[in-house]
C-alpha cells in the first residue's frame, strides 16, 4: 500500500519537477524593486527546491525497490534453474537432488504464472537412443517429485537431450556424474519473480 | 592425482570383465571362418578405345562389388593369355576358377551399352546374357547403374541377394552435439550430406521402396521426419504421447510404421499410418519401463524391441498385433546385461543387436545375432573388441553394417555375418545410427529394348 503511494506521488510530482525546472528566468524587472513580488518569487523557488528533493527521494526509493525486486528475481531464478544429478542409470531423487528441489517449491508456489520445461540428460555410456529415454525418464521425476508437493504438473513441460548436451567431457566417471543431470528453463512467469520471506 | 587414478582404476576393473568368457548361450564367434566361397574372375571388359576409361571403370566396379558380396574369392589378376579372345572353359577350369564374368561396352548416344555374361565354369554353360544400357560415366546416375550389374552377377552365379545398388544412411555428431544426415554408398563412394539443421537428428531408417527416409529431429520439441530422398521434399509429424522416441521403423506396405513414444510415465510401442497421418494404436508397453527401437520382420507378421521390463533393457519379438512377447537376448541370472538397436534380416528370421552381458562391459557393447524362430537358442556374438553399436542388415542379408569405436580406426564398419571379414566403410569416429538401404536399382530395370 505504502509503495503504491510513493509510485503514485513519483509519477505526479515528476512531471512537475520536469516543468519548473525547464521555466524561462524571470524576466528583469526594469522598475525599482517590489518587494512583495520579490517575496512571492522566493517562496516560489523554496516549493520549487521542496518539491524537487520529494521527487529525489522517491526516485531513489523507486530504485531501490527496483533494485530489489530484481535481486529477488535473478536469486529466485538461480534457484529455480539450479539443476539436479543422477546416479549411474538411475532416475531416482538421490537426497542432494530433493533439497534442491525442495528450495524451488516457495518459489513455484508464490509464483502461480511460472512455467518451466524441465530438460533430461544422460551420459555418454548406453545405447544412443536409449539415453533419450534415460534423459525423459529423468525429468519426469523431477516433475512428480514437485507435483507431490501440491505444484500443478501442467506448470511443467518435460524434454529430454539424451547425451548430446554434456557439460563435461573427459570420457570418467567425475564428468559422467556431472553430465547425469535435469535442468531447468523458465518458459512463461519468470519476471518478475517474488522470493518467499524477502 | 584423483584425476589420473580413477581412470587406471576403471581399466584395472574393467579388463578382467572383459577378458572373461561369455556366459552359457552366448557362442564368441569372431575369428575369421574360411567358409568355402567358390572362385570368381572377371575377365576385363571390351571397349574401343574412346570409351576405355569407362570400360575400366566398370569392370573395377564390378570387381570390387563381388568382392564386397562375400559370396566369392574373387580372382585378383588374370593371366595375360586369359585377357582377351574366345573363352576357354578348360584353361579356366584349370585355375580352379568357378564363375567368369565377361562383358563388352560400346557408346550410345546417352551412355553405353553393356553385354554381361556369367559363365559357370564347372558346367562349361552360359548362366547369364544380356545387354544393359547405362548412363554416361560423367552421369550421377552410373555408378548405381554398374552396382546394379553387380548384383545381377550375384543373383544367375549363387542365386542369391545382393547388396551393391544399395546406399547406408548415416548420422555424424559434431562437437557441440548437433548432427547432419549424410548417405553413402555401399563401397564407400559418394559421402553426402543430405540435411542437418543445427540440432539432434536420431535414427534414419529407408522406406521399403527406398525412396523415403523417415528420422527424428530433436531440440525443445521431438518429432519425426519423412523426406523424398530424390527430391528433398519432407513433412514433418508428431504422432502423439508426450515425446518421439526414435527409432521409428516402416512395415513392409511403406505405409504404416512402428514407433516409441513417451506417455506419462514410461515410452511404448506404438503402430501409425503415416501416408494416412492417423490411427495411432498402442503395441506394448508397461507402466514406468521404456519400450521403444521397435522394428518389422520382413513379413510383417512379427515386432522386435527393446524393453526394460525386467529391469534391465532386452530384445523381445512379439506378434505385430502386440501380442506374446518373448525374450530374444540372452537373459543371464544375476547378470545386469544390456541390449538394444534390433535389426531384422531382410532374408529370414535373424535378429541383429548390440549389447553386453554383464554391466562393467558397459562402453563397450558387442554385435550379436539371435535367431527369432529359436527364441532360447545359443546366441552369436561376432564381434569383441572396442565399443559396436547399432547394426544393420544389408538385403543380402549377409553383410552387416555398424559402428565401431576402439578396434582399429573408428568409423561405419560392414561385417560378412557368416565369415566375420569386416571392412571400413566410412571412418568418422562421430558417425552413429547406420541403417542400410534396400536394394535402390535392378538390372532388369536397365535392359536394353531394341
Amino acid at each position: 500500500m505504502i509503495r503504491r503511494l510513493v509510485l503514485m506521488t513519483v509519477l505526479v510530482a515528476t512531471p512537475l519537477a520536469a516543468c519548473s525546472r525547464r521555466q524561462p528566468p524571470p524576466a528583469q524587472q526594469p522598475a525599482a524593486p517590489d518587494t512583495a513580488g520579490e517575496g512571492a518569487r522566493r517562496a516560489a523557488e523554496l516549493e520549487r527546491m521542496r518539491q524537487d528533493s520529494i521527487a529525489r527521494a522517491n526516485a531513489a526509493a523507486e530504485a531501490d525497490a527496483r533494485r530489489r525486486a530484481d535481486e529477488a528475481t535473478a536469486r529466485a531464478r538461480a534457484i529455480l534453474e539450479e539443476m539436479v544429478h543422477f546416479d549411474y542409470d538411475e532416475s531416482d531423487l538421490r537426497p542432494d537432488a530433493q533439497e534442491t528441489l525442495g528450495r524451488k517449491i516457495p518459489i513455484l508456489r508464490s509464483n502461480p504464472g511460472l512455467r518451466l520445461r524441465i530438460v533430461g540428460h544422460a551420459d555418454e555410456r548406453g545405447s544412443v537412443e536409449y539415453n533419450l529415454a534415460l534423459g525423459m525418464r529423468r525429468a519426469n521425476a523431477v516433475r512428480e517429485y514437485l507435483a507431490g508437493f501440491g505444484i500443478d504438473a501442467a506448470r511443467f513441460e518435460t524434454t529430454s537431450m539424451g547425451e548430446d548436451r554434456p557439460i563435461a567431457t573427459g570420457g570418467n566417471e567425475q564428468a559422467w556424474a556431472q553430465n547425469r543431470r535435469a535442468e531447468f528453463v523458465i518458459t512463461a512467469g519468470g519476471t518478475p519473480l517474488t522470493l518467499p520471506g524477502s | 592425482m584423483r584425476r589420473l587414478l580413477l581412470p587406471l582404476l576403471l581399466i584395472a576393473l574393467a579388463a578382467p570383465a572383459l577378458a572373461q568368457d561369455p556366459p552359457p548361450g552366448i557362442r564368441l564367434s569372431t575369428t575369421y571362418q574360411t567358409q568355402h566361397r567358390p572362385l570368381l574372375a572377371i575377365r576385363p571388359f571390351d571397349g574401343a578405345a574412346p570409351i576405355a576409361e569407362a570400360v575400366d571403370s566398370i569392370t573395377r566396379i564390378v570387381q570390387r562389388d563381388l568382392d564386397y558380396s562375400s559370396r566369392f574369392n574373387v580372382v585378383e589378376s588374370i593371366p595375360e593369355s586369359l585377357r582377351a579372345g574366345p573363352i576357354d572353359y578348360s584353361q579356366w577350369s584349370s585355375l580352379r576358377v568357378v564363375y567368369l564374368v565377361t562383358g563388352s561396352v560400346t557408346p550410345r548416344a546417352d551412355g553405353y551399352e553393356v553385354a554381361l555374361t556369367v559363365h559357370d565354369v564347372v558346367y562349361a554353360r552360359v548362366v547369364h546374357d544380356a545387354r544393359y544400357h547405362l548412363p554416361a560415366m560423367n552421369s550421377a546416375a552410373f555408378r548405381m547403374a554398374v552396382h546394379a550389374l553387380s548384383d545381377q552377377v550375384v543373383g544367375s552365379a549363387v542365386n542369391a541377394p545382393g547388396s551393391a545398388a544399395t546406399r547406408i544412411v548415416t548420422t555424424r555428431q559434431h562437437g557441440d552435439g548437433n548432427y547432419d544426415l549424410l548417405i553413402v554408398d555401399s563401397d564407400g563412394f559418394g559421402m553426402r550430406r543430405i540435411a542437418g539443421f543445427g540440432g539432434q537428428i536420431y535414427s534414419p531408417v529407408w522406406s521399403p521402396d527406398g525412396r523415403r527416409i523417415l528420422y527424428a529431429t530433436g531440440g525443445d520439441q521431438w518429432q519425426l521426419v519423412e523426406r523424398e530422398v530424390a527430391t528433398g521434399r519432407q513433412k514433418t509429424f508428431a504422432p502423439g504421447g508426450d515425446m518421439v522416441m526414435p527409432p521409428a521403423a516402416y512395415a513392409p506396405d511403406g505405409n504404416r510404421i512402428v514407433l516409441g513414444l513417451w506417455r506419462q510415465n514410461g515410452a511404448e510401442i506404438y503402430e501409425y499410418d503415416v501416408s494416412r497421418g492417423c490411427c495411432l494404436q498402442k503395441l506394448a508397453g508397461d507402466r514406468n519401463t521404456i519400450s521403444m527401437y521397435p522394428v518389422y520382420s520382413p513379413d510383417g507378421s512379427q515386432v522386435a524391441f527393446m524393453s526394460d521390463r525386467i529391469g534391465r533393457p532386452a530384445i523381445y519379438v512379439m506378434d505385430a498385433n502386440g501380442g506374446g512377447a518373448t525374450m530374444l537376448s540372452p537373459f543371464v541370472a544375476g547378470q545386469a546385461s544390456d541390449y538394444a538397436a534390433p535389426s531384422w534380416s531382410p532374408t529370414g528370421s535373424r535378429v541383429a543387436f548390440h549389447g553386453v552381458w554383464n554391466r562393467q562391459m558397459r562402453g563397450s557393447y558387442q554385435i550379436m545375432i539371435a535367431d527369432a524362430a529359436r527364441p532360447g537358442a545359443q546366441i552369436e556374438q561376432i564381434t569383441s573388441r572396442g565399443n559396436n553399436e547399432d547394426p544393420s542388415w544389408a538385403p543380402d542379408g549377409r553383410n552387416i553394417v555398424y559402428t565401431s569405436v576402439g578396434d582399429g580406426a573408428g568409423g561405419l564398419y560392414i561385417i560378412d555375418a557368416e565369415t566375420k571379414s569386416r571392412r571400413l566403410l566410412a571412418p568418422g569416429n562421430n558417425l552413429r545410427m547406420a541403417e542400410w538401404s534396400p536394394i535402390l536399382l535392378r538390372a532388369s530395370d536397365l535392359i536394353a529394348r531394341p
